[in-house]
């Protein structure tokens, strides 16, 4: 017996694991990662210590609960990651000859190519669709927390705050449905607003949300801290506002660069802008 | 000595050691995982978290008792909840509720042939889960009982149970066969 576990043990001895893989490409991808984590940090961090710019905590949340594939059935390596930077906005062409306005610090999930009954891709953020029509692929857009079908269609979809966000459309269109399976069809010119799972609808001026992907938008007399939260999602920096009763309005354009626009507001109303490294900036009302 | 002044290093924002760090403690870890997840890329992402979480919390490095099994505890942990979540996405959901082990290829120098290892691999797939993880890290990855306790939140005597338990069946298994050897 004892001579047995012996052999037994022996055996085991020679076995031995298969060689790891390149550990340098390792260290490398852990460093990335702890890079991307700060990022992320310091983008949550804006958003509890001043404003409430909601859709960033979304990125975080969803990142770190769904880290594997977002579009559901599709392989993480079948994917490809669209990450627009702070301060500027992109366009994104998908294989189906859709094309896409994404704004500043948003995310697009999308596959090589579209496989399968539907096309479906993920947004988190802001982004402006318009989706090449094909009535036997329906066009899904998944946010983590409401989808969109989409029947051949010009639309705006953002997302705010886990599960929430909204969606107006412009021309054709669209079905939004949230997880629990209610849903509603979009006619052009409505909007739906999705809040803790309950959708409603009103009628808007599509131009106020489509706006930003001229680089500007329009005011009708919101709050400074409501446009310097906004502003702080747009550019990635940290906007504290210390004045909420100044009210903006007109034309607002979203420059390469936040000084200049915070220096235009300060020429509709009055305000002090300070600016520190660690704080980024803060916006007071000036007496 | 030279291990605790990696960890010092670490702790204080190196990041060469921690470099050093990842190459010398990546191999088993990610052979652990893999045994788990059954998946490179998976077992690779794990990991690869493992060290990101370990980074952030750095300043508490010295403070923990045994790195070693803390390190595995936290690939299972995470290898747990990587099941948990690709079960969501994923139809083929084989292999999550028994954590099955194989033993690799012998090394080139070894007196047994592949047959030998085939057999093992058959009797081990024979034990219990619970088991097969138990007899993995002790006598693959080499850790000791007093850690395979800790990675596992069982007792030593728990772990020594198993292993005896282990053997004896693999005895009984292999018992013809043990003679020609």
């Amino acid at each position: 017996m004892g001579k047995d576990v012996n052999k037994i043990d022996g055996l085991l001895d020679m076995c031995i694991q298969p060689p790891a893989p390149d550990t340098d490409a390792i260290v490398e991808k852990t460093f990335r990662r702890i890079a991307a984590r700060k990022r992320r940090r310091i983008i949550v961090s804006t958003v509890s210590s001043c404003v409430s710019a909601a859709a960033v905590i979304l990125l975080a949340v969803f990142l770190h609960t769904h880290g594997t594939s977002p579009v559901p059935g599709i392989p993480v390596k079948e994917l490809n990651t669209f990450d627009v930077p702070y301060g500027a906005t992109a366009t994104l062409h998908l294989p189906d000859g859709s094309l896409m306005k994404v704004n500043a610090g948003s995310r697009v999930v999308y596959p090589d190519i579209f496989k399968g009954q539907e096309r479906r891709i993920f947004v988190k953020g802001e982004a402006y669709l318009e989706v090449t029509r094909d009535e036997n692929h329906p066009f899904i857009v998944s946010t983590g927390g409401f989808d969109v079908k989409v029947h051949g269609t010009e639309f705006n979809i953002r997302t705010s705050g886990e599960g929430n966000g909204n969606v107006v459309l412009k021309e054709g269109s669209v079905e939004v449905s949230v997880p629990d399976g209610s849903g509603v069809m979009l006619s052009p010119g409505q909007m739906a607003s999705m809040d803790d799972g309950l959708i409603s609808v009103s009628e808007v001026n599509t131009e106020d949300y489509t706006c930003w992907t001229e680089r500007y938008i329009n005011l009708y007399g919101e709050t400074i801290d409501k446009v310097a939260a906004r502003l702080s999602e747009y550019y990635g920096v940290d906007v504290c506002c210390k004045d909420s009763t100044s009210r903006l309005y007109g034309k607002l354009e979203f420059k390469d660069n936040i000084r200049d626009v915070l220096k235009n507001i300060g020429k509709l109303v009055d305000i002090g802008i300070t600016y520190s490294s660690t704080k980024g900036y803060t916006i007071y009302k000036e007496e | 000595m030279e291990k605790d002044c990696q960890i010092t290093c670490i702790a204080n924002g190196d990041e060469a050691s921690f470099r050093q760090f990842i190459i010398s403690r990546y191999p088993p870890l990610y052979n652990y995982a893999y045994h788990i997840l059954k998946r490179k890329e998976l077992a690779e992402d794990v990991v690869i978290n493992v060290f990101v979480s370990i980074w952030e919390m750095r300043r508490h490095l010295p403070d923990i008792e045994n790195i070693n099994a803390w390190l595995y505890r936290l690939t299972l942990n995470q290898s747990i909840s990587m099941l948990r979540k690709e079960s969501r996405w994923i139809s083929v959901t084989k292999g999550i509720t028994d954590m099955e082990l194989d033993i690799a290829d012998p090394g080139p120098e070894s007196e047994y042939d592949q047959e030998t290892i085939d057999r093992l691999n058959k009797a081990i797939g024979e034990l219990p889960p619970r088991c097969r993880h138990v007899l993995y890290l002790a006598k693959i990855e080499k850790v000791p009982y007093k850690e395979i306790a800790q990675i596992l939140g069982i007792s030593v005597k728990t772990v020594s149970n198993h292993i005896t338990y282990a053997m004896k069946r693999l005895v009984a298994i292999l018992k013809i066969f043990l003679l020609f050897i």
